[in-house]
């Protein structure tokens, strides 16, 4: 038992105190020397970067020093008795063939992938990042770390050095998935309170969709109370070719002792169409950033989210809409709902580039607070460097509206279902955007974080 | 809620200030030390402010702890950074008193800003005061029965190093409650360095009828480079005050930084009224601060016009129940200008509401942004705030931030926020000319109705000035 | 004893007229040496969430180290602006050399 503050300062993470996290990283490394060049590189950069600074602005809401990952914390890829079948609820949606394929993952290490055996055959790839490093080594090689690389910060850095899997998924040219596909990501062991250290999960996701391809992809993590007490490093790197038409569903419900930390960046090339449907439900903390970059012409996102907090969850919500050419298009809708004594912080940055003309941008951020110890911080930011734009942003912050409670009181509904329905009500548009193949679970899983209101 | 202000003083930080300072540099002949005074802040400098004002010992502390807290605090991290980088603080002057022989010539005082001035119609007397040329004023004649006047209502209106040395009771009591030096590198460095800047004190329930301006075009110890403000509206007291002008303010000093603190009482209403339009080699760093006690109100009006770099965020902190705050902030970006400006509010008593308004427009490769804070406690119930931005771009080259942060405790509060970022409608243009306006009038306009709710809230003199000003800035004329 | 009381340091680790920081159960306090008596406070200040524990101690005046916030420790009041909302306190006690603090219902 000593004070604390010394995790405050990058001094414990020198030079001689990383030798021991470069082992782990080795250890779980398994690939080709550019790749482990790579990765060297990028614990450089993780060393030398500094702690990100209270005061700026994106680290305001979150203390940088629960992300450090110091000599000594475990990379848990092999916790003994890892559960190596297929969760019941993505076994049952490849039974009942509501998917094109899956993939299931626990601390990092992808332990099935499915694939619709036709799209298979039209080139379609659901695959072991570690085997597609080998297997596919140009196609990972053009794209790992071009969007999320050490470069984008010291948190992304490490997840650059110290992944210890993920998945490739790769949809060639013009092909089509009419069904999506569902990646499960878990933890398993008890993590919390870990004497020698924290246990620190990197993993990450690379998808490419070519040209005039299309992809549904549901991003889930989180499985029950397992695993309790890791920190989990996520990168999700996207590459939607021209004309390409890419839905990414993120679903975020890892336990409440959970750290998360994830960094998600679309690049959307001309005509490009991507949607993001984005769901936040678990973790102690949460801190995350989700950009598409509208690199060109015509290229359009579409960004939806819901965060539900509860007890004393910490969500730290960042969103990029990125227009470097012109005639781009964004929407964002953000919804967030806070009981007990959660806090939000959500942060969007829409971005035109000087000789990015003729683009629209809109953002909007809602705030619900159903206890008073709950706290809701939202900062819409605009930079614009165009003046050929149309673009606004809105963000309320409200409780919910007593009269609609005693409407709901007067057709008999008691105040805790009104509040209930209310909050259901608030975030439906968004929940009805989840594909059906999951949609009533995750239903199911805001009702049940909803509690008894 | 009741919150106890007070200013408890700091450990005593050592004081580099020699015990034989007086004796080695001679206060003997002070002016004749200003002449050879070296360029730079330090702790000599600062004790030979407060020597020359013969300061209260009190007052001499605090400059100096607020000097080592300036040396201590790191550049703000945030806003235009690169821009505020730039600022070297070793090669500013930071006292400078108007002595016979040290005074600055009109004919120093480029063209392009005397020619602004007789466009704006402002008389030989004010132009050479607006240029930073000291001069006799006939005006003083007005300003004394206007003195006598507000003394006889028991007003206290006087610059800050008077207001010190004939009410130190009460400037002691309030000075720095609202912004303690260690708020911010500048507030530090104003609280070292500062001089001249306006005292107010308005006695319980007596309604100041007049805007008090005209005072300020005539008090050249306004125009210091650190002005310190501070206006105290005691219980259900009432005054406007107006900073400024709309004429272009020339000064050769790149660096200005005055810190403004007023307190209003139970029950009081301040306005505070600003116009600033700096000339464009000055960096303009400012600290704005309001505390509203209940049922106070306290109104911001500002506009911020030329420097290279604004950084100017009025804030109100509303301590009581049913305190109001109304921010109305406007900002014109030209070529090679930075407005970085905006608002900010603290709620932190039940029943509370405010409002915020900012309208900017960028030209010419001008940057402006709006940069603001509501705030809200837990304790604050029942609150209402409505923030609305918005951002004309009148060219390709121009540019527009916007970062409203809105950070929201308890659940019983309502909070809106809109913000537009847009150009001149082609199709409103389009239908001006129809209507035989030129395309240059069609666009001065809509450029005035855009600024029109920040106009109307201007004394008519003020609203005169500020509409031919903006035409000038439309006209790329006033540099 | 009832509360929530929770084992965070050793007496002896806190000077008097020091401040320590302690994260106890995931919250971080500031554990106070008031002329002997050790008050507990939150260490994040309620104006813009600076680290309290790193400014200095003055009798039983914290002051913000970002903005000069000043607080009681053992009331949690604010002093000075540009605070104007109280810092969370907590109730301490010492047994056998240890601090241990109440954290109260941390279900809620």
């Amino acid at each position: 038992m000593s004070a604390d503050q010394t995790l405050l300062t990058p001094s414990r993470a020198n030079d001689a105190g990383l030798e021991k996290l470069w082992g782990h990283i080795l250890g779980s490394h398994n690939g080709p020397p550019w790749l482990l060049e790579q990765r060297q590189q990028a614990l450089d950069v993780y060393r030398s970067t500094p702690l990100p600074s209270r005061v700026s602005h994106l680290w305001r809401y979150s203390d940088p020093g629960m992300f450090l990952v110091n000599d000594g914390d475990l990379l848990p890829v092999a916790a003994p008795g890892v559960p190596r079948e297929v969760p019941a609820a993505l076994k049952e949606e490849l039974d009942r063939e509501l998917l094109a394929g899956g993939a299931y993952l626990c601390n990092s290490v992808v332990m099935k992938t499915a694939l619709d055996s036709k799209l298979a055959d039209a080139g379609v790839v659901i695959m072991d990042l570690h085997e597609a490093v080998v297997k596919l080594p140009d196609l990972v090689q053009a794209h790992l770390g071009t969007l999320v690389g050490p470069q984008s910060g010291k948190f992304e850095a490490f997840t650059n050095a110290a992944w210890s899997g993920g998945i490739l998924i790769y949809v060639p040219k013009g092909v089509v998935l009419a069904k999506p596909v569902h990646i499960l990501a878990t933890l398993h062991g008890e993590f919390a309170d870990h004497a020698n250290g924290v246990a620190a999960i990197a993993q990450r996701l690379l998808v490419i969709v070519e040209e005039d391809a299309e992809l549904t992809l549901i991003d889930e993590s989180g499985d029950g109370a397992d695993g309790a007490g890791a920190r989990v490093y996520t990168i999700t790197e996207i590459v939607a070719g021209v004309g390409a038409r890419v839905k990414y569903v993120p679903i975020q419900h890892w336990n409440h002792k959970t750290i998360a930390f994830t960094t998600v960046r679309a690049r959307l090339d001309r005509d490009a169409q991507f949607e993001t449907v984005m769901t936040t439900l678990g973790g102690q903390t949460s801190k995350t950033d989700c950009g598409a970059v509208m690199a060109g012409r015509g290229a359009e996102s579409n960004m939806f989210g819901l965060a539900i907090g509860a007890g004393r969850q910490q969500y730290d919500h960042h969103t990029v809409q990125d227009h470097q050419s012109g005639t781009t298009r964004s929407d964002l809708h953000f919804k967030v709902a806070l009981r007990g004594r959660a806090s939000s912080a959500y942060t969007g940055l829409i971005r035109i580039e000087d000789k990015a003309p003729y683009c629209e941008a809109y953002q909007e951020n809602r705030n619900l607070i159903l206890s008073p110890g709950a706290k809701a911080e939202s900062i819409p930011e605009l930079e614009i460097l165009n003046n050929e734009v149309r673009c606004t942003h809105g963000a309320t912050v409200g409780k919910v509206d007593p009269q609609e409670v005693f409407y709901l009181g007067s057709r008999g509904i008691e105040p805790s279902e009104a509040v209930r329905l209310i909050v259901t009500g608030f975030v439906g548009p968004i929940l009805d955007r989840i594909p059906d193949a999951v949609r009533d679970r995750v239903h199911g899983l805001v009702l049940s974080h909803l509690g008894d209101m | 809620m009741e919150t106890s202000i007070t200013h408890t003083p700091s450990p005593r930080s050592e004081l580099h200030v020699r015990e034989d300072y007086q004796a080695r540099y001679g206060f003997s002949d002070p002016e004749e030390y200003l002449l050879k005074a070296p360029k730079g802040i330090r702790h000599d400098v600062v004790e030979m402010i407060s020597q020359l004002k013969k300061e209260p010992e009190w007052m001499r502390q605090i400059r100096h702890e607020a000097l080592d807290a300036f040396f201590a605090k790191p550049m703000p991290q945030w806003g235009d950074t690169e821009l505020l980088n730039a600022i070297d603080f070793d090669n500013i002057c930071y006292f400078v008193k108007s002595t016979k022989g040290t005074e600055k010539s009109w004919d120093d005082v480029p063209d392009k800003i005397k020619r602004t001035f007789d466009r704006l119609g402002i008389p030989e007397a004010e132009q050479k005061f607006l240029g930073g040329v000291s001069a006799q004023y006939e005006s003083e004649v007005v300003y004394h029965s206007l003195h006598d006047d507000l003394t006889k209502q028991g007003i206290m209106f006087l610059d800050m190093d008077s207001g010190l040395r004939e009410h130190e009771d009460i400037v002691r009591k309030y000075f720095g409650t609202v912004i303690p030096y260690a708020d911010n590198k500048f507030a530090a460095l104003n609280t070292a360095a500062w001089s001249g800047g306006s005292f107010i004190y308005v006695p319980p329930g007596v309604n100041v009828k007049i805007p008090l301006q005209a005072y300020f075009r005539i008090n050249a110890r306004n125009m210091g480079q650190f002005e310190r403000t501070l206006i105290i509206a005691d219980k259900g007291s009432r005054v406007h005050y107006i900073e400024g002008c709309t004429a272009p303010t020339y000064s050769s000093d790149s660096l200005h930084s005055a810190v403004v603190e007023l307190i209003a009482m139970e029950g009081a209403y301040i306005r505070y009224t600003t116009i600033q339009n700096w000339s464009n080699n000055v960096y303009n760093l400012v600290t704005k601060r309001a505390v509203a006690y209940a049922d106070a109100t306290v109104e911001w009006v500002d506009a911020n016009l030329g420097s290279k770099l604004t950084t100017k965020f009025p804030c109100v902190y509303l301590v009581g129940e049913r305190a109001k705050a109304e921010i109305l902030s406007v900002a014109f970006a030209g070529d090679g200008q930075h407005q970085d400006a905006g608002a900010k509010v603290i709620h932190a008593a039940p029943n509370t509401t405010s409002r915020i308004t900012s309208k900017s427009i960028s030209r010419g490769g001008g940057r402006a942004s709006y940069r603001g804070l509501v705030k809200v406690y837990p304790n604050a119930t029942n609150c209402k705030v409505s923030v609305e931005c918005d951002a004309l771009l009148l060219d390709e080259n121009s540019r527009s931030d916007t970062y409203p942060t809105m950070e929201i405790a308890g659940e019983d509060v309502r909070i809106e926020h809109e913000a537009r970022v847009s150009k001149i409608a082609e199709e409103q243009i389009f239908y001006l000319q129809s209507r035989g306006l030129t395309e240059d009038q069609a666009r001065m306009l809509i450029v005035n109705g855009f600024f029109e709710p920040f106009v109307k809230e201007l004394p008519m003199e003020y609203a005169v000035e500020m509409n031919r000003l903006i035409e000038l800035e439309m006209e790329g004329s006033v540099g | 004893m009832t509360g929530n009381f929770v084992k965070a340091a050793k007496v002896s680790e806190i000077p008097a007229g020091q401040v320590r920081v302690y994260t106890v159960n995931g919250t971080r306090i500031a554990l106070c040496n008031v002329d002997g008596r050790i008050y507990a406070i939150d260490d994040t200040c309620t104006h813009d969430g600076g680290p309290l524990g790193s400014g200095g101690l003055d009798g039983c005046a914290i002051e913000c180290p970002r903005h000069g916030a000043r607080f009681d420790v053992c009331t949690g009041q604010v002093l000075k602006m540009p605070a104007v909302f109280p810092v969370g306190t907590y109730v301490t006690q010492v047994e056998d050399g240890d601090v241990l603090v109440d954290m109260g219902d941390e279900s809620a």
